[in-house]
């Protein structure tokens, strides 16, 4: 059965979907879910909170199954409906206030000294730490200006928060990131002396 | 001279004007740490992976989760009583019976609302539910259950597939389920209800139920561990054998006391649903004894082919082939 549905095309499963046949919702769950939830890992960070939000957008998706008016593929679908729950989840997780509350003068922060003994990978490493330490939503702008190349008033329009908002935060993302580049040289005891020296400036 | 952050993003992204990408370049030269600093935010932009880790996801646990959340989601659709072919028999009865009954009927239902049916269906899993009076309801893959909305005034229930009950005992309101063939009363105990094209069965693990097939008045009462089934075409009420395997689609226990593998095989096809053939028909007087516990088709054929020494070997899918000797 399931390599019959394999071979209809969305627009003949979502006629059977709309008749109430569970199978092709299955089917779509089987094909997409594991990967739906990675994509909602993007925004959301709590692979728990992703499963919870793709889950919804199944029990959705059956519940509207009759209603359902969907132009393009399934699949473009649903990884939209995740990519809109997450942002969603994370615009309505904190309080708007809290975006206010630092901001950033570049040029005083022009003089820290870049470690040029870094690899490509150890940079990587760092990165990938000091991103998943970034506040949720602070987390979520950055990404949104460096993977969809959004504008700033985009993401402001998105996130229904400022644009002056997207700025501060983009520069708090900005600052702690660099940060990473530069701390943690701690196999010599004057280097980890520096790199709290700077935990402490940049926290 | 002081540039806006967003040039230096815009210009990261790629997306800068001309205008904006002639400003970033003077402000670089205008000072040696400009440039460090861009440098260092060029390095943050290139080498941040927002990549999300890898995780595995379950998902046939998660199936299950949406499958529960969908099935009590059923519970709200709610199907107008009216358009259950059954009532509208029951319906035409009451017309029948005269006036003063219809009177009675309409004071004592308030609204049409409260007459609605229930109706769940399960997938290709078995799937519990719990009635309004707190009986349990194991349905098979592809059946389901309805019952009217004020269940518990009367504990009726229409199956089509199979299921197994869990009755919660009530001395003055019998449980009846209905079938196409049959109907079951009972007043509390475990018992499946399974039809077929060929043949309607109902097994008893627990208490007691009255079996009552709907062409005609006969009775049979049944108590624990026994079952019967139905011949659809024929209307006649046979015994069936305990060793049926009858419950292992809910148990997932399929269980072998020197059963012949005619019959094995066709409790591991029903079970898997596969269809396993026999090269050899002497292969099928062997013996087996054995119990399956919760095993996959492939760990199951791997047990056949280490204790009747044949080999075993997928034909197409869903379909095997047994080769050896025999017994």
């Amino acid at each position: 059965m399931a390599r019959e549905l394999a071979n209809m095309s969305d627009q003949q499963l979502l006629e059977q979907l709309a008749s109430g046949d569970q199978a092709v919702l299955k089917h779509y769950f089987d094909t997409h879910y594991a990967a739906l939830c990675r994509h909602g890992l993007k925004y959301v960070r709590i692979a728990e909170v992703s499963e919870e939000i793709v889950q919804e957008i199944f029990v959705n998706f059956w519940e509207r199954r009759s209603d359902l008016n969907i132009s393009g593929s399934v699949g473009a679908y649903l990884y939209s409906a995740v990519r809109y729950r997450g942002i969603n989840y994370i615009r309505n997780q904190l309080p708007k206030e809290q975006a206010m509350t630092e901001s950033v003068d570049v040029a005083a922060e022009a003089e820290l000294e870049f470690d040029a003994y870094l690899t490509d990978s150890d940079l990587k490493t760092r990165l990938r730490q000091a991103i998943s330490d970034l506040p949720e939503k602070c987390r979520l702008i950055f990404l949104l200006a460096k993977e969809e190349g959004l504008t700033y008033r985009e993401i402001a329009e998105e996130l229904e928060v400022s644009e002056k908002t997207v700025e501060n935060q983009m520069g708090i993302a900005l600052k702690k990131l660099r940060a990473a580049l530069q701390t943690g040289r701690t196999t010599e005891s004057g280097a980890s002396m520096i790199s709290v020296l700077f935990k402490i400036f940049w926290m | 001279m002081n540039i806006n952050q967003e040039t230096i993003v815009k210009c990261l992204q790629q997306s800068a004007s001309i205008d904006e990408q002639k400003k970033l370049k003077q402000w670089l030269i205008e000072k040696p740490s400009h440039q460090s600093y861009f440098k260092q935010i060029e390095a943050v932009w290139k080498n941040a992976d927002l990549k999300p880790s890898e995780v595995n996801f379950d998902v046939s646990q998660a199936w299950n989760t949406i499958n529960s959340k969908i099935s009590s989601s059923e519970e709200v659709n709610v199907v107008p009583m009216w358009s259950q072919p059954w009532v509208r028999v029951a319906a035409s009865v009451v017309l029948v019976l005269g006036i003063g009954l219809g009177v009675y009927f309409q004071l004592a239902t308030p609204s049409a609302d409260s007459m609605a049916m229930v109706e769940m269906t399960s997938s290709d899993v078995p799937q519990e539910l719990q009635l309004p009076d707190g009986s349990r309801v194991t349905l098979m893959p592809f059946s389901s259950v309805s019952y009217s909305s004020d269940f518990g005034h009367e504990r009726e229930i229409m199956l089509t597939g199979g299921a197994f009950f869990e009755v919660r005992k009530s001395n003055d309101q019998p449980f009846v389920v209905n079938v196409e063939k049959l109907e079951v009363t009972v007043l509390g105990t475990k018992f499946l209800v399974k039809e077929s094209d060929q043949r309607t069965e109902v097994f008893v693990e627990e208490g007691s139920v009255s079996v009552s097939p709907n062409a005609n008045n006969g009775e049979k009462i049944l108590t624990a561990e026994q079952g019967v089934y139905l011949d659809n075409s024929s209307g006649i009420i046979k015994p069936i054998a305990i060793t049926d395997n009858i419950l292992s689609w809910k148990s997932g226990v399929l269980e072998f006391n020197n059963v012949q593998l005619t019959k094995v095989l066709q409790d591991i096809g029903t079970h898997y649903n596969v269809s396993i053939r026999l090269k050899n028909s002497n292969i099928g007087k062997c013996h087996l004894t054995s119990r399956l516990d919760n095993k996959s088709i492939d760990e199951v054929l791997q047990v056949l082919e280490l204790v009747l020494n044949v080999e075993i070997s997928a034909s197409s899918t869903n379909e095997y082939l047994i080769s050896g000797k025999g017994c």
